[in-house]
């Protein structure tokens, strides 16, 4: 520094405004705390919260622009599902579902009208499920149940024993008109038979 | 049934399911007839050797051999049943009057009679109590029974 700069009026001018620049900075910022505590302070919050409309801010936010900046593969991977389904209580969720309503709320004939029995049949292979089945053994059970042989010789008998019957009738009645027909042309007085059914009882 | 009823006539088997009977009763006796003589082929081939034959009897004696199969077939019959093969078809049985069956020796002379006289039969119309002559000549009856 010289003499000459120690008098020159610019650079002593020059000097006093940076020095003067330091040192208001944090005046400046005391200053600003300062009075910023005093408005907080004195305001009234409730008050200013009362005097917000609410649903005109809701009403002026975009959402449509901030679901399109969300990212939702991100938050997706950073979602712990095994953890989420620890927490969840089947059992509880079991207890509330009402299943009878719903069952009352399904249309099961729409659901059959869906189905496509052909196409179900024709993937079903009947020859590996008749492999499956012991025929003859099964053939040999139905039989031994339904017991064929009694149903034969029970049929076999009753149109025997129904043709004896019909024959018994019908030769009794000739019986009676070949009597008719006698006692009439002998002038006789009939005789009335004793048992309409043609069958009496054994002596 | 009352007695009354029984002399009437009122349940005893007319001439055409008696008629029919004893038709049945013939063909069973020509079965035993052709059984027996199976018989006594079969039995002939046994003891003397093929060739099967049938027998071949005199007339006089396939008569005398039918008629005697033919009373003791009915007369057995009446006398333990009360009923040949034909009765119990048409669903007839013959007993006496009182209703009880024939003792063999009745059982047997009215088979000898209905066998030697079969138009016998034919009484039955004209009689009261729809008795045929072997019927009136034995007192014995003839009704509907089911077996």
């Amino acid at each position: 520094m010289t003499w000459r700069s120690l008098v020159d009026p610019f650079d002593v001018t020059g000097r006093l405004t940076r020095y003067a620049l330091g040192t208001a900075g944090p005046v400046v910022d005391r200053l600003v705390r300062a009075g910023t505590a005093a408005v907080v302070d004195r305001l009234d919050l409730d008050g200013l919260a009362a005097r917000l409309d609410v649903d005109r801010i809701a009403d002026r936010i975009d959402v449509m622009r901030v679901a399109r900046r969300v990212d939702i593969d991100l938050i997706a991977d950073r979602v712990d599902v095994d953890r989420i389904a620890d927490r969840v209580d089947v059992s509880r969720v079991t207890a509330r579902v009402d299943a009878d309503e719903i069952a009352a709320r399904l249309d099961v004939d729409r659901i059959a009208a869906r189905i496509d029995v052909d196409r179900i049949a024709a993937r079903l292979d009947l020859d590996a499920v008749i492999d499956r089945i012991d025929l003859v053994s099964l053939t040999r059970a139905v039989l031994e149940e339904i017991d064929l042989g009694r149903i034969v010789r029970d049929t076999s008998g009753g149109m025997a024993e129904e043709t004896v019957d019909a024959l018994r009738l019908r030769s009794m009645r000739a019986d009676r008109v070949v009597n008719r027909v006698t006692d009439r042309l002998l002038h006789r007085p009939g005789v009335a038979p004793a048992h309409s059914d043609g069958h009496g009882q054994p002596p | 049934m009352t007695q009354g009823d029984r002399d009437s006539g009122a349940d005893t088997a007319g001439v055409v399911s008696r008629c029919l009977a004893a038709l049945v009763d013939v063909i069973v006796v020509a079965a035993i007839g052709l059984a027996v003589q199976f018989a006594y082929g079969g039995l002939r081939l046994l003891v003397a050797g093929p060739p099967f034959r049938m027998p071949d009897p005199s007339a006089w004696l396939t008569g005398v051999l039918g008629w005697a199969v033919a009373v003791l077939y009915l007369s057995v019959s009446w006398a333990s049943t009360g009923g040949t093969l034909g009765d119990w078809l048409l669903g007839l049985r013959v007993t006496g009057r009182a209703g009880r069956l024939l003792g063999a020796p009745r059982a047997l002379l009215r088979a000898v009679l209905c066998v030697a006289f079969p138009v016998g039969l034919l009484w039955i119309p004209f009689s009261r109590r729809h008795a045929s002559v072997q019927d009136v000549v034995m007192a014995s009856a003839v009704r509907y029974h089911r077996f």
